[in-house]
């Protein structure tokens, strides 16, 4: 483990410094290298659908199917113009019981690590207690969606197929992501031709500017990594904490404006923690991206529209005086302004 | 005469370039009149502004023994009246009168000193002041004080404003995995009797 761990130091820099040639060399090593059984699983994929090489649902669905059906091992850094890259090492592997047992952790700082085994998901992070929660999967830099569940994306999102592309010295097929109404952020993802792995992942805001990028360094399918889940004791994780979720109530407020593929997915009355002040929540979500929408009561602080961005998330937070809605969520700035002030009383409405 | 002046002006207001101010320093320095100049204008300056310490000490000393140097020499009898008995017979009045002139001069000095310096407000316009832009009418008085007042506040206010944006993006955060959690709850059912086999087979692969 801690060898491949110091491996990975060095393909980080190097991936952070763009120079990109000398992960894609290890990369191809890498991968050439797969066992026997990986390929073979690989070989009963392919022949279980009738792929067609020519639409984007295909290859989408081909990622989903490989994820949950190889062991592989990837390494991956992730890295955005005002952040540092972060290395991650991501393992996944079907056990002999039929278990499937999955890994992330991340290799620079104090580390996060999380383990699923079925659907228990331990989380260890550094200044907290370790705890499981249920989940069928890791919620990681990469979106679930893109993973595990290709068919959420169709409400919202266009997938295209852009064409074959050359990532991490391997042939790679190019596909697009993009919201029907241009409302929120855009996808490339690039899928390896071999293995249908993801390869590279890269975020857009509405102008087309790089966001955040995602790119393997390397990759393995091998059921060696088997191995490294039998080394985990799965007594010795720590119980699901028990996590009562809050009812739905109806609220008296909806929004007028949601982009194309948003649903209501939550909507009730809690009190926030850490600073106790009730509010209405609701979520809405297309799959790929979740906005949450606060309405509370109006204080002396917020007094003043807020309008922020880090990064991916926006915050958007209006006031009129009386009360206050926020909306938090990884969309443009312009887009959750919009949302936040599109809310109506379902009484004032026609 | 006036370029020294200017020159002189220009250097309080903070109008001098770098080169000018190093160059004309010297000559304040040296020279008596712009030295006194440059005391007073500086004084006029905190006065306007109103920023003056409360321990300022205006040296009016040397005024004082100007005016006591010019009284002596007014009053001072000159040679030869002396041998006049009238005058010898009125010089000790003379003398007293001469002192208690001197002392109301200086009396007259000080409290006309103070008057001036610590007139509340300079009523006349200040020619030289530039103008002041934005409006002028309806302002509320502004002090030193009430502006940290208001400072402390809008820091409160923007410590307050960020706790609670924090709070809200933490609780974004929790939502999203309470979410997770709640679209798996269909098969949880499923995995709580698998999580038991795999406690059996995670102690059995050990």
């Amino acid at each position: 483990m801690f060898i491949i761990t110091f491996a990975l130091y060095p393909l980080a820099s190097a991936a952070q410094s763009s120079n990109e040639a000398q992960t894609q060399f290890e990369t191809q090593t890498e991968t050439q290298a797969e066992t026997k059984s990986g390929l073979e699983s690989l070989a009963e994929i392919n022949q279980e659908n009738t792929f067609d090489v020519m639409s984007a649902d295909a290859w989408m669905n081909r990622l989903s199917n490989t994820i949950n059906q190889v062991s592989f091992e990837i390494s991956y850094v992730v890295s955005s113009p005002r952040r540092e890259t972060m290395p991650y090492v991501w393992r996944r592997a079907r056990m002999e019981n039929g278990d499937s047992a999955e890994q992330l952790s991340l290799l620079n700082g104090p580390g996060f690590e999380q383990i699923r085994i079925n659907n228990k998901v331990s989380i260890f992070e550094p200044g907290f207690t370790p705890l499981s929660i249920r989940s069928d999967f890791i919620d990681g830099p990469i979106p679930n969606a893109f993973l595990n569940n290709p068919d959420l994306l169709k409400a919202g999102y266009e997938v295209l197929l852009m064409g074959r592309n050359r990532v991490s010295g391997r042939m790679a097929q190019q596909i697009r992501v993009i919201s029907k109404d241009k409302s929120r952020y855009q996808y490339n993802l690039w899928l390896d031709e071999q293995t249908g792995l993801l390869l590279k992942l890269n975020m857009y805001d509405l102008q087309g500017e790089l966001l955040e990028q995602m790119q393997v360094t390397q990759l393995s399918i091998n059921d060696d990594v088997q191995q490294y889940f039998y080394n985990i004791q799965a007594d010795q994780l720590p119980p699901v904490a028990s996590t009562q979720a809050t009812e739905n109530q109806a609220l008296p407020w909806t929004l007028e404006f949601v982009p194309i593929g948003m649903q209501k997915v939550t909507e009730n009355l809690r009190r926030i923690s850490l600073i106790g002040q009730p509010a209405e929540y609701m979520m809405v979500s297309d799959g790929l991206v979740d906005v949450s929408i606060y309405v509370m009561k109006a204080s002396d602080a917020n007094q003043e529209d807020i309008a922020l961005t880090t990064d991916v998330t926006s915050i958007v937070s209006i006031s009129d005086g009386r009360i206050q809605v926020t909306v938090v969520g990884e969309i443009p700035l312009e887009t959750a302004s919009k949302m936040a002030s599109s809310i109506v009383l379902k009484s004032d409405r026609p | 005469m006036t370029q020294k002046h200017e020159n002189l002006s220009a250097m309080v207001d903070g109008e001098a370039t770098d080169s000018e101010r190093s160059k004309f320093a010297k000559s304040i320095m040296n020279d008596a009149e712009l030295s006194a100049k440059w005391r007073s204008y500086h004084l006029t300056r905190d006065v306007l502004r109103k920023d003056m310490s409360s321990d300022i000490s205006f040296d009016i000393s040397d005024k004082i023994a100007i005016a006591l140097h010019d009284e002596l020499a007014m009053i001072a009898p000159k040679p030869g009246w002396r041998e006049l008995p009238v005058v010898q017979a009125l010089l000790p009045i003379a003398r007293q009168s001469g002192q208690l002139a001197m002392v109301a001069c200086v009396t007259a000095m000080v409290i006309f000193g103070v008057q001036t310096y610590n007139k509340p407000e300079i009523t006349d316009p200040f020619r030289t002041a530039p103008p002041i832009i934005g409006p002028q009418g309806g302002l509320a008085p502004v002090s030193l004080q009430s502006a940290s007042i208001s400072q402390q506040d809008r820091m409160d206010q923007l410590i307050q404003q960020r706790r609670q944006i924090n709070a809200l993006i933490q609780d974004h955060v929790r939502q999203q995995r309470l979410r997770n959690i709640s679209t798996s709850d269909a098969s949880v059912k499923a995995a709580e009797s698998n999580e038991e086999s795999i406690n059996e087979n995670g102690g059995s692969a050990k």
